[in-house]
């Protein structure tokens, strides 16, 4: 076993995509059960990450809630992914006036913090899960209108692509088969540790109250509502805080492995 | 309002103030009070406007009763009112014209006088919309001017009766300021009242501390306080410190000398590490869940009770607030002048709730839940956040307790400006509220103005019956119209109460004669610190 790491960082994974496809086969307790005998109990073997405030397993909440959190930051780095790559495409592709117009406009996002031009969004959209998903996009859109459009300009060059234009291939077609397979590889190796980021940032997100709404929860909501608690019920923020650690870990652990090949 | 929108007026003081644990004179009992030194209080809410004529909050009342007198003062125990700024006073037989002999050599800490004309400066200010007050100018509803008899004197007439204004005199609500301070507009008067209490308002920093200092010629304190002089304390910090574990933390670590709010569960923990925790159960409208009638599916009085029934505030109290909060038996809390016991034992019958669904016409599905001609039985909650006193994981409990019964309940947290306008525009179709006031007329207060969180329909006999409570002088009557309007909600099941509101104050080794002043809330006047 050459690289244990990668072997780690798979299996973290693997239990993250069962807790999204089977939670109910991983957690078979109902998530929002309340059960007033067993509030605030510690980690034990009924209950592996111990009870909330209303008795309610701590365990399942993490795994049911895994679906809310994956989901919106998948759905907001493949968002980033589309929205980014179009403008990095047009912007490497017909140059002038417009790239420059484009690339200003990247400089301006760029410029934000990330968290606080998604909190900015948020502002101006309201609180909801899809609002969320959205922010945490807006503000991944810059790094790949950048790396889109450098590979592009790079592939551009190649002798390939000047052999294809000058035997009458039509730019479109050029565009299609030859400049975004090229320009591909290190994108998707981008978008593999913006996965990450995405989680780690609506987590925070939700952490702050935008998530979903009660009694559904995922990691950020859940570790935000055993605040409270830090110091009576350590299990309340470490389970779910943990949950977020190891996933946005595994994933850039993957990325490195993926980039250094 | 929910919650923290609250006329605390009421009753116990420092000697009152025991019924939770062992009286906290007990601490103090010979000690001679001590002048000097600061005191460091940790509370849970930023109180954003500090001019008690605009803002509703009982977290600006804990800053604003200290810093402005009021015309009368309730007994903390008797709720009896007594000579404050006004030496006595008079109502007309028919309760719409009242006189005040004012008390004389009472200034304003910036040297203005208190007379007869700052008075009518004041309650002419209060009525006027630019002063955009929210609830100041509710407890003056009818109001008809002040005339000035002399500089010590002067008469406040209604065109309506308004038999409970001397109580609504007493609350810090209806508090006098210097006259002077309205000339710079309200937003200046928000930032820094001026008025003639023991301390006055000095430093303030937004969303992290406010400072009073001691008002050293002070000495019209009211008949109901057992020092009247100045302060002994030079120096008042209080904290803003949102998060429970952290304001739980500073005092166990001395860093602070008592905190607002200790949260039910802690309570006993810090019994047993040596500090006080003084309990006061707030009179006025008990935490109450309300069902908007005008809304389907709550239009019918069946699917209400059903809710109601399906509810065991029993089990809710217990759990969430180890029974440290009472349940409440009626939609005002057991220590309301006014209160009628309704619901002695709880209402709770999840099987009669069943009946009463099914004979509603809302058929249970095979997965639980209930439907009527295809439409699925479910309704919003909107509720204020952030919550406090854990009104957010209630919410969760009764969510689980109506979904056994086959109730679809949306938790909708919105800010409270969004709760209020949602209720204004009639859009709210299950709320919750509690609002502190010592006096019955709260009822009044509460349903016949639009309030957020507040029952919007109400039977059509219940104006009426507070009107003419409002309207006499005569408790007998009083007492018995604000008994049929407590059944009515009950009956209606517009209003389903859950439990009585009660303010935990944690309090360190070294502060003594720190308890509720008769508002409700911690009181600085007659503290001091041994140290």
């Amino acid at each position: 076993m050459k690289r244990p790491g990668v072997v780690l960082s798979l299996l973290v994974l693997a239990f993250v995509v069962a807790c999204v496809a089977v939670p109910g086969l991983l957690a078979p307790t109902p998530p929002d059960r309340i059960d007033p005998l067993v509030m605030l109990e510690p980690p034990s073997f009924a209950h592996p990450f111990g009870t909330d405030q209303l008795g309610r397993d701590l365990f399942s909440r993490v795994v049911h809630g895994a679906r809310m959190s994956v989901l919106v930051a998948l759905a907001a780095a493949s968002a980033s992914l589309v929205v980014g790559a179009l403008v990095g495409l047009v912007a490497g592709m017909l140059g002038g006036w417009l790239d420059a117009l484009l690339m200003r406009a990247v400089d301006v996002l760029l410029a934000f913090p990330a968290l606080l031009l998604s909190l900015a969004v948020i502002g101006i959209l309201g609180s909801s899960v899809v609002n969320v998903a959205v922010a945490v996009a807006v503000a991944g859109v810059a790094p790949y209108c950048r790396v889109v459009r450098a590979q592009v300009l790079h592939v551009r060059t190649r002798p390939f692509v000047a052999a294809a234009t000058v035997s009458g291939v039509r730019p479109s077609a050029v565009l299609v088969r030859h400049i975004i397979p090229n320009a591909a590889g290190p994108v998707l190796t981008l978008a593999l540790m913006s996965l990450g980021v995405a989680l780690l940032a609506s987590s925070s997100l939700s952490f702050l109250g935008f998530g979903p709404r009660p009694p559904d929860a995922d990691w950020g909501t859940l570790a935000s509502s055993g605040r409270d608690y830090v110091g009576t019920a350590w299990w309340l923020t470490a389970f779910p805080g943990l949950m977020v650690v190891c996933t946005t870990l595994a994933v850039t652990a993957l990325h490195r492995a993926v980039a250094r090949r | 309002m929910t919650g923290r929108r609250a006329v605390l007026i009421a009753a116990a003081t420092v000697a009152a103030v025991g019924c939770s644990t062992s009286a906290p004179d007990a601490t103090a009992p010979q000690a001679e009070p001590k002048s000097g030194g600061s005191l460091t209080f940790a509370t849970d809410a930023d109180p954003g406007c500090l001019d008690p004529h605009q803002s509703p909050t009982a977290a600006s009342q804990l800053v604003t009763r200290n810093v402005v007198d009021s015309l009368v003062a309730q007994d903390p125990k008797t709720l009896e009112l007594k000579p404050w700024l006004a030496e006595s006073w008079t109502a007309s037989p028919d309760a719409t014209s009242f006189t005040f002999t004012l008390r004389t050599g009472v200034t304003f800490s910036d040297g203005v006088p208190f007379d007869a004309n700052a008075v009518k400066a004041n309650f002419d200010r209060i009525v006027l919309p630019a002063t955009k007050s929210l609830l100041a100018a509710s407890l003056l509803a009818g109001y008809d001017g002040t005339t000035v008899d002399d500089p010590r004197t002067v008469t406040v007439k209604f065109k309506a009766p308004n038999a409970s204004f001397p109580q609504a005199a007493s609350t810090a609500f209806l508090g006098m300021q210097s006259p002077k301070v309205f000339e710079a507009g309200p937003e200046a008067v928000c930032r820094k009242p001026v008025g003639s209490g023991p301390f006055v308002a000095a430093e303030r920093q937004p969303q992290a501390s406010i400072t009073l200092t001691k008002r050293a010629d002070y000495n019209w304190g009211p008949e109901t306080a057992k020092h009247r002089g100045a302060p002994y304390l030079d120096l008042v910090t209080i904290n803003i410190v949102p998060e429970n574990g952290v304001r739980m933390g500073s005092l166990r670590t001395n860093q602070v000398d008592a905190i607002a709010n200790v949260p039910p569960k802690e309570a006993d923990g810090l019994k047993g590490a040596g500090f006080e925790v003084l309990a006061k159960a707030q009179p006025g409208i008990a935490y109450t869940l309300n069902l908007n009638a005008a809304r389907e599916p709550l239009s019918d009085v069946k699917v209400r009770q059903a809710i109601a029934k399906a509810i065991d505030t029993e089990a809710v109290v217990n759990n969430l607030y180890q029974g440290k909060y009472p349940r409440a038996t009626s939609v005002l809390t057991g220590a309301t002048p006014g209160y009628a016991s309704v619901l002695g034992t709880s209402q709770f019958d999840a099987a009669a709730a069943e009946r009463l669904l099914d004979e509603a016409g809302w058929a249970k599905q095979d997965d639980g839940t209930r439907a009527k001609n295809g439409k699925p039985l479910s309704i919003e909650w909107t509720f204020i956040s952030p919550a406090r006193e854990q009104r957010d994981l209630l919410a969760q409990v009764v969510q689980q307790q109506l979904k056994a019964v086959g109730v679809d309940v949306k938790l909708v947290p919105l800010a409270a400006g969004e709760v209020i306008a949602k209720t204004a525009r009639g859009e709210l179709q299950m709320g919750d509220i509690s609002f502190v006031r010592a006096d019955g007329d709260v009822l009044r207060t509460v349903l016949t103005a639009p309030r957020g969180g507040a029952p919007a329909v109400v039977a059509p006999e219940v104006p009426g019956l507070l009107t003419a409570a409002a309207a006499t002088v005569d408790d007998g009557v009083r007492k018995e119209n604000y008994a049929k309007v407590q059944r009515s909600l009950i009956e209606n099941a517009t209003a389903i109460p859950v439990y009585d509101p009660t303010y935990l104050l944690g309090v360190g080794k070294a502060v003594h004669g720190l308890g509720f002043d008769p508002q409700g809330l911690p009181s600085f006047h007659e503290a001091w610190v041994s140290r």
